[in-house]
């Protein structure tokens, strides 16, 4: 086994017992929960037996072991990144919208006090 | 037909604008008007300024950009019982008699949304500088394009709107796009007439120094064909 596998499994192993320890401790959802122990499981996986991944990549018509990891790499983060944007647009106008109400009940308050 | 002028909202959205500010509350407040200042979060006096000159100063706790003023400036408007509802700027650029013009034609029921525009003056063309010229036209051009209207400036900060078109307008694009999104509903409103009315702006050095740049005009845009592919 080399270096840098030895490492990376460690530090697979860490996270995958961190992610054990939310799902127990009911801190993420069940089904979030499998969907990352399956993915850490599958990274332990591949850096343990490389051919594996590649027999996986063969049969999706890819080359490489790697280019497989890249290109599910560059999907995920396409969405990722498409997620957030619409998440922090959705953000962005319920802060308006907060900032707006704000405004209107303060200015109400003052509105009620002249009149006092 | 005369209107109430407690019944006519002036909405000035401002953000930093202490320096001015005063002179042009000044002014406004000879009308009789109700002013509404909405100021946006600002880190200097606007705030002070405004409620020296008026019991209508909002604040916006965090800045969220001049539609989202605009939108808040509104709300308060309608809320209170406006029938009539501008949009001025806060550096001094607008003509109040500009304004009053328009605040007429509406109270007269002569259109709904009148909205000022500074190209339909020949002579009053000749303040706009070259450089801010060349920027409008092609704005101008673009949002005609995409809006399918037929105006002939687009972004000018004062308009006048009725309470039937006020009430009708949300404004969810927070900065600068919101000029074309304004155009846009008060477009897809049915039965409401809509005009343009000549208007000069006073160009100052410092309306130059807080106008919209081509750099700006291209982040506008943008922010606009997104608006336009997620709503």
């Amino acid at each position: 086994m080399s270096f840098f596998q030895i490492i990376a499994i460690l530090i697979f192993a860490f996270i995958l017992t961190a992610t054990i320890v939310i799902v127990a401790q009911r801190r993420i959802g069940r089904f979030a929960g499998i969907i990352w122990i399956g993915i850490w499981i599958a990274a332990i996986l591949a850096i343990l037996i490389p051919n594996y991944l590649t027999t996986i990549a063969n049969t999706v018509g890819i080359h490489r072991g790697a280019d497989l990891v890249l290109y599910f790499v560059a999907i995920i983060m396409g969405i990722g990144f498409f997620s957030m944007y619409m998440r922090l647009r959705q953000l962005r106008r319920e802060f308006t919208l907060l900032v707006r109400k704000l405004a209107l009940l303060e200015a109400k308050d003052v509105h009620v006090s002249h009149r006092n | 037909m005369h209107i109430d002028p407690k019944f006519v909202f002036v909405v000035v959205p401002a953000f930093n604008e202490g320096e001015v500010l005063h002179d042009v509350l000044h002014q406004l407040s000879e009308t009789g008007y109700q002013i509404v200042v909405v100021d946006d979060g600002s880190s200097d006096n606007t705030v002070q300024v405004a409620s020296m000159h008026t019991p209508h100063a909002l604040r916006h706790m965090v800045n969220r950009g001049q539609g989202a003023s605009l939108q808040t400036g509104i709300e308060y408007a309608l809320q209170n019982d406006a029938e009539i509802i501008a949009t001025f700027d806060a550096d001094g650029q607008h003509r109040i008699e500009d304004m009053q013009t328009m605040i007429e034609s509406i109270a007269s029921g002569e259109s709904d949304v009148a909205l000022g525009s500074r190209f339909l003056n020949k002579e009053w063309c000749q303040d706009v500088p070259k450089s801010r010229q060349a920027l409008l036209r092609v704005a101008t051009a673009v949002q005609c394009t995409l809006t399918g209207t037929k105006l002939t400036d687009a972004h000018n900060g004062l308009r006048v709107l009725s309470r039937k078109a006020a009430s009708k307008i949300d404004l969810t694009n927070d900065r600068m796009a919101h000029a074309s999104e304004i155009i846009d509903q008060l477009f897809s409103i049915k039965d409401v007439t809509i005009r343009e009315y000549p208007v000069r702006i006073r160009y100052t050095e410092y309306s130059r120094r807080k106008g919209q740049s081509w750099t700006d005009g291209f982040r506008i845009m943008f922010h606009y064909l997104i608006s336009r592919v997620f709503e």
